[in-house]
């Protein structure tokens, strides 16, 4: 479920560089190829539970495969960065910090992916720290880029800035601060789904569990900001982030059919100035 | 273009009068961005209820032993903050409220190609979250499998794993019509003019999920179904 969030990223990126996105085509088509693939790596949670040695071979290969199109979404993100004149907003910040966690959590993806360090991190607290870097770091992420982007155009209200980047640092700190130390204590053998563990990972889980107090204040605030920027903020234009997609041509909030008259289509999707 | 002040008579969205007033304007509209609200609102509140019960796990283990809850609370804990996390909030989380939302608008369409549909998947969302949440409070306690309900453990426990699986079943008949509803629209309700390859990238991700939303979800049912049989 990591594909929308990177198709919110998509959009998102190229709105705040001033650019057009670098290789339409291959991010489309490889968002196809993830959902292609994707559906051939159940197999990867199952190494330890008695399947064959050819079977987890070709397991692994797949999942590692999965990064490949992975990889070429981040490197095309990174591309449209470059040389872009960057504009940093609230929504760009959860963009960049949403790139900068998910390499975090595919990296260690493919440790976990290899059959051979699966077997030693299975089912520890490592499983945990990435899969929460991928669901959280990822679509959690991006779902809050996508807030922070398109309020405007859902309520036609602008939340505050200020407020805004605090507590995206606060969430950005309290996350790693809590998801981190799990990767450590992982390797050295914490399992997971334990309420109880030996006092030598004491602690790697204080740090955690401060992380976790850090990182729900920060959310408070982000929804603090967000209702209050619904409630009462400024009136928000129609195109407050000088996008170029059909969204921001239309009035914000939009009305009931979304366009009064048919739009005229160009040619290029990033074209709508 | 069109704007608020060039257009007298402009209404938006949220200041529509529709057939119904107050709540029922919402519950029973069919148009598909009040319904990306409602799935946002109900997400939403999911997420923190989650957060919360993340935050009782980091504080039980802030220390090694028993601090504040017993072993089977911990394991209903992490298994319900799963459960909410994954089934309601990740898995329908930005295709359902974005996707919803703007899906039709990127692609220049009026609305989904079954806004009906549409209003009756946000409807099954609440049933199978109120189902999920019904697991908790049944007499059996609540499930402590974990949110994966790996087997054999889920087939010997004797906590409520059958009513939740129900529910993530249900939930995921929400997840397949929207997908359906998605590949629907995305095909059908381009403006003229729109190829595959004049769509913004978004609705392209949204596209290849909906293809996974509608033939992978039936899979895990299935599998879920195994667990109750």
């Amino acid at each position: 479920m990591i594909l929308p969030a990177m198709g919110v990223i998509t959009e998102i990126i190229p709105t705040f560089c001033q650019r057009q996105i670098y290789g339409y085509k291959a991010v489309a088509i490889s968002s196809l190829a993830i959902a292609g693939v994707g559906f051939l790596v159940w197999g990867h949670h199952m190494y330890t539970s008695g399947m064959s040695e050819q079977a987890r071979w070709f397991f692994s290969l797949l999942t590692f495969i999965v990064a490949v199109p992975s990889a070429i979404k981040v490197f095309n993100w990174i591309s449209t960065m470059y040389r872009g004149s960057i504009d940093v907003k609230p929504p760009f910040l959860y963009a960049i910090s949403f790139i900068f966690l998910f390499i975090i959590g595919g990296t260690t993806g493919l440790l976990l992916g290899s059959v051979a360090t699966n077997v030693q991190v299975h089912d520890t607290s490592f499983v945990v720290a990435h899969f929460h870097y991928i669901i959280f770091g990822g679509m959690g992420f991006a779902f809050f880029a996508a807030i922070h982007y398109w309020l405007p155009k859902m309520y036609g209200r602008m939340y505050n800035f200020k407020i805004a980047y605090i507590a995206w640092g606060i969430n950005f700190v309290g996350f790693n601060l809590l998801y981190f130390p799990q990767f450590i204590i992982g390797v050295e053998g914490m399992p997971r789904r334990y309420f109880d563990y030996p006092p030598q990972f004491q602690p790697m889980q204080i740090v955690s569990s401060i992380g976790g107090f850090i990182l729900i204040s920060g959310l408070i605030l982000m929804v603090y900001n967000l209702v209050q920027g619904v409630r009462k903020g400024a009136p928000a234009p129609a195109n407050p982030w000088h996008g170029s997609t059909l969204e921001w041509q239309i009035p914000s909030p939009p009305s009931l059919e979304n366009f009064d008259e048919e739009p005229e289509i160009k040619k290029n999707p990033y074209d709508y100035k | 273009m069109i704007t608020a002040t060039e257009k007298t008579e402009y209404v938006s969205y949220l200041d529509h009068k529709g057939k119904y007033k107050g709540i029922f304007a919402w519950i029973f509209a069919t148009d598909h961005k009040r319904i990306g609200l409602l799935y946002m609102y109900a997400i939403m509140s999911f997420f923190f209820i989650g957060a919360f019960l993340g935050l009782l796990m980091k504080i039980e283990l802030i220390a090694p032993g028993e601090t504040i809850m017993k072993p089977q609370t911990y394991n209903g804990v992490f298994t319900l903050h799963g459960i909410l996390m994954i089934f309601m909030v990740v898995i329908p989380g930005l295709s359902a409220v974005f996707g919803n939302f703007f899906l039709p608008i990127l692609i220049g369409a009026k609305d989904v190609a079954f806004p009906k549909l549409n209003r009756f998947s946000w409807w099954i969302f609440i049933a199978g979250s109120i189902m999920a949440i019904a697991s908790q409070l049944l007499k059996d306690g609540p499930p402590d499998t974990g949110w994966t309900f790996y087997a054999p453990y889920s087939t010997t426990t004797g906590t409520n794993v059958i009513m939740a699986t129900a529910a993530a079943f249900v939930l995921g008949f929400s997840s397949i019509l929207t997908g359906l509803n998605f590949i629907v629209t995305i095909h059908q309700m381009r403006a003229p003019g729109m190829k595959f390859f004049n769509m913004p990238l978004f609705p392209w991700a949204l596209y290849a999920t909906a293809w996974i939303q509608l033939l992978a979800t039936p899979i895990v049912g299935i599998t879920l179904l195994m667990l109750i049989a």
